[in-house]
């Protein structure tokens, strides 16, 4: 396991951002974040003889949803808070994605991009982990299903709710 | 494709090209000293796959063992004191047959074997507890980062 201390350190440097993005998006971001970035490349460092590329920046990725999941399952109170908000509730936390949302005339590419990344997370953590494991980690609504412990019912009606929040922000509508 | 299906498929994709966030410029070195602490452990306070490969062939020999001396001894002892053990015919003649040869074995095995059934429970109690501290460690390990005193968030 005695690896190159430089070489480390330009394999955490090559991968940082990606592995800090998965987890953001998951997580949200702030210091879960980073503690489950840090605790990712940790376990990579265990295993750094035998990470070799291409494979490590799938490696990398898939531990970092698995640490997040983790980390979403053992905080399960504060998501079951979340998932257990009314119907009024949830309009309402949604509009926050929502808020101040440029028109479409008025956005640039890259500004929409920017936009659009931020109305993601903003999004509430019931709606913005389904939405993220199905677009970006390409899981089935049954594998999300399965994996948060929720019904079908709710992993589709929350990826259709940030949806529909997302593309309000862009100022799309519903 | 239905209309729906392809706004799907169109919003996906521009999910999908949004660019990665930039880490915290902590990140780095919160790895790093994490990494350099975890460098410095002994050996056997790292994960077991990477301990120097005499030593793990030697841990699994250990876990191992209780259940070769039951397997290499005390079974052998047992076949050879309960005839009907005898030939794999015995298990293959009826279930009635072979419930009562094992009936009247554990009665023999009660009144002949206290002795090697008391090891044979002790070194069962000692692989319990090997693989319970194999897996306590495998556990540990991959949280074990936690319990050194990490620069955490330096900011």
């Amino acid at each position: 396991m005695a690896c190159d201390p430089a070489e480390f350190e330009r394999f955490v440097r090559r991968y940082q951002d990606m592995v800090y993005t998965t987890a953001a998006r998951l997580l949200g971001r702030g210091p879960d974040a980073e503690d489950v970035g840090q605790e990712t490349f940790l376990k990579a460092y265990e295993r750094f003889d035998s990470l070799v590329e291409p494979g490590a920046g799938a490696w990398l990725r898939t531990t970092a949803t698995n640490l997040s999941l983790n980390h979403l399952s053992r905080h399960r109170s504060r998501w079951k808070l979340f998932s257990q908000l009314s119907d009024d509730d949830s309009a309402r936390i949604e509009g926050r994605a929502s808020e101040s949302g440029p028109s479409a005339e008025a956005l640039s590419g890259a500004q929409e991009a920017q936009d659009l990344q931020e109305a993601l997370l903003r999004l509430p953590d019931h709606q913005r982990v389904p939405l993220v494991l199905f677009h970006f980690e390409d899981m089935s609504y049954e594998e999300i299903a399965s994996r948060l412990g929720v019904s079908l019912g709710k992993v589709k009606t929350d990826i259709f709710r940030a949806r529909a929040a997302l593309k309000s922000a862009l100022g799309e509508g519903a | 494709m239905t209309p729906s299906q392809g706004s799907e498929d169109g919003f996906s994709r521009r999910l999908k090209a949004l660019p990665d966030l930039t880490a915290p410029a902590t990140l780095l070195p919160r790895v790093l000293a994490a990494a350099a602490a975890q460098q410095s452990r002994p050996w056997w306070r790292k994960a077991w796959w990477t301990w120097p490969l005499g030593m793990r062939l030697a841990y699994a020999g250990l876990m191992a063992l209780p259940i070769v001396l039951v397997l290499g001894w005390f079974l052998p002892l047992l076949y050879a004191q309960v005839p009907s053990f005898q030939g794999a015919g015995a298990f293959l003649s009826g279930f009635g047959r072979t419930a009562g040869a094992v009936g009247r074995a554990l009665a023999l095995v009660l009144e002949s074997f206290r002795l090697p059934l008391l090891a044979a429970g002790l070194l069962s109690y000692a692989a319990a507890v090997a693989a319970g501290a194999a897996i306590s460690r495998l556990a540990a390990c991959s949280g074990h980062h936690a319990a050194v005193p990490i620069p955490r968030r330096m900011s």
